[in-house]
């Protein structure tokens, strides 16, 4: 092997093991899923809570108009940690419901990062839930 | 020779289509909740004792119901977490309430009897949260002064499949108890803090029997069946209730049946005999596409129950406000069959 050889041999090495090393990185060290089911159906059909479904299928409609947001992914405990809550007064009913996940935010920067975000839904009788959707921490 | 093969291949060719087409006329399937399914499994046999129709019903679960009926494996499911009609128009389906029925807390502790021991719904989310894990915890004793509590801890039992006996049990916490309100909220699977998962309400009936100590939630007939100790659940209006069908009934007598969906909550009403915890069961069907004979034969059942078909035991309560059958099967109007057609008329 001469030495041209090894020294590609060796930058290609560095490369991979950057990339992978990046991949690690930003991913946010938080178990996400592969589960890319946005539809009301498939997400029943995935084994999802039923009572949040209405609530993630919002949630998927509202990031795709959004001009904040580029893409949402849910976390294998989006499901199990979900809050929701229900109360009637004078016969209406609101569900409130709290979910948490990761998006990806439509910044200018070279390299995108999947952020912690929470989202809110209320859904008053047979309504649409209505979306409120939050980087954790931010104050908006 | 070829003929006979011929004839032989056309004969198999005709019995396979005639075995097919009874197949369809003949047997129709539902899966879900396991609350109704004692009552579901009496309502079957008689249905088939007078009708050339077999019905099965797997009870996997209020969740597992729905999404089996989601990707239309099933004919109909039955399901205690009600959707309303916003979720039930993203997934074609059409919904109407079946039987309503009591969730009790059920206990194994020894020399108490049935209805005699006292709880709050605050102390029992305390003891689902784990704040509570003895029974001769002050709080549990006040509550019972007349009875000797033993230093004995409490086993936990929850159910680990997707429930609707859960969604309402939780959903009545939820609404005594701030702290389960904040931490888990209402759910037909929860991120339990302690305790045993079991699946279906037989489960949970099972396991508080067989385990001293133990607490659990079931549908009454359950703890009827199982000869499980129940308890006096303190109401809405600061009454301690035992559950029985006339305390079932004064809460779901508050259903006022407005919503398209039908979805009622009836937990934590008022009432001075009203029981805390009153879960209805509803049954799916999909709106389009579906297969006109299997369909024609499940709406057969389903107004055969309504009928009156047979009478229904002591537990559960069963739909027959007049007013209330007559929209429901009006809802029916709307079904279609694959090519779009009504399939009543």
């Amino acid at each position: 092997m001469t030495k041209k050889h090894s020294l590609r041999l060796i930058t290609f090495s560095l490369l991979s093991c950057l990339t992978i090393f990046s991949q690690i990185v930003w991913s946010g060290g938080t178990a996400t899923t592969f589960r890319v089911s946005k539809d009301f159906k498939s997400l029943i059909i995935q084994g999802e809570r039923p009572e949040i479904v209405a609530c993630m299928t919002a949630t998927s409609r509202y990031v795709k108009k959004s001009m904040d947001y580029k893409e949402l992914r849910w976390l294998d405990s989006t499901s199990l940690s979900a809050i929701f809550n229900e109360n009637e007064n004078n016969g209406q009913l609101t569900r409130l419901i709290s979910l948490q996940a990761q998006a990806l935010l439509n910044t200018s920067n070279v390299f995108d990062s999947w952020t912690p975000v929470v989202i809110r839904c209320k859904q008053v009788d047979e309504g649409y839930p209505e979306v409120n959707l939050n980087v954790i921490g931010s104050s908006k | 020779m070829i003929n006979i093969r011929s004839s032989f291949a056309a004969i198999l060719f005709f019995s396979m289509m005639i075995c097919q087409y009874t197949h369809a006329a003949t047997e129709i399937s539902g899966a879900g909740a396991t609350f109704p399914l004692p009552i579901l499994k009496q309502w079957i046999s008689g249905y088939e004792e007078n009708h050339s129709v077999k019905v099965s019903y797997l009870g996997l679960g209020s969740a597992e119901g729905i999404k089996r009926v989601t990707a239309r494996t099933v004919d109909f499911a039955v399901t205690d977490i009600g959707l309303t009609k916003s979720e039930l128009s993203q997934d074609d389906l059409l919904q109407f309430p079946l039987v309503a029925g009591g969730i009790t807390p059920v206990i194994n502790l020894p020399n108490v009897r049935a209805g005699e021991f006292k709880l709050t719904g605050k102390v029992l989310a305390d003891i689902y949260l784990g704040k509570i894990t003895f029974w001769d915890d002050s709080r549990i004793q006040s509550l019972n002064p007349s009875l000797l509590l033993t230093h004995l801890p409490i086993h936990v039992i929850h159910r680990k499949d997707g429930s609707g006996t859960t969604f309402t049990f939780s959903g009545y916490l939820s609404k005594v108890s701030d702290d389960w309100q904040k931490s888990l909220g209402m759910g037909s699977y929860l991120r339990w803090p302690i305790g045993e998962g079991q699946i279906g309400n037989e489960g949970i009936a099972k396991k508080v029997f067989e385990l001293e100590g133990a607490i659990g939630y079931v549908e009454y007939l359950y703890a009827e069946r199982f000869k499980l100790t129940t308890v006096s659940l303190q109401n809405k209006d600061g009454d301690f209730v035992i559950p029985n069908i006339d305390s079932f009934r004064q809460a779901f007598n508050q259903a006022s049946w407005k919503r398209p969906s039908y979805y009622e909550s009836l937990t934590n009403l008022p009432g001075s005999n009203s029981w805390p915890i009153v879960a209805i069961s509803y049954v799916l069907i999909h709106r389009t596409n579906n297969d006109r004979l299997e369909i024609i034969k499940t709406l057969d059942f389903f107004d055969w129950i309504f009928s009156g078909g047979k009478s229904i035991d002591g537990g559960y309560i069963s739909i027959s406000d007049p007013t209330l059958l007559r929209r429901i099967k009006s809802s029916w109007k709307v079904l279609t069959d694959s090519k779009g057609n009504p399939v009543l008329k």
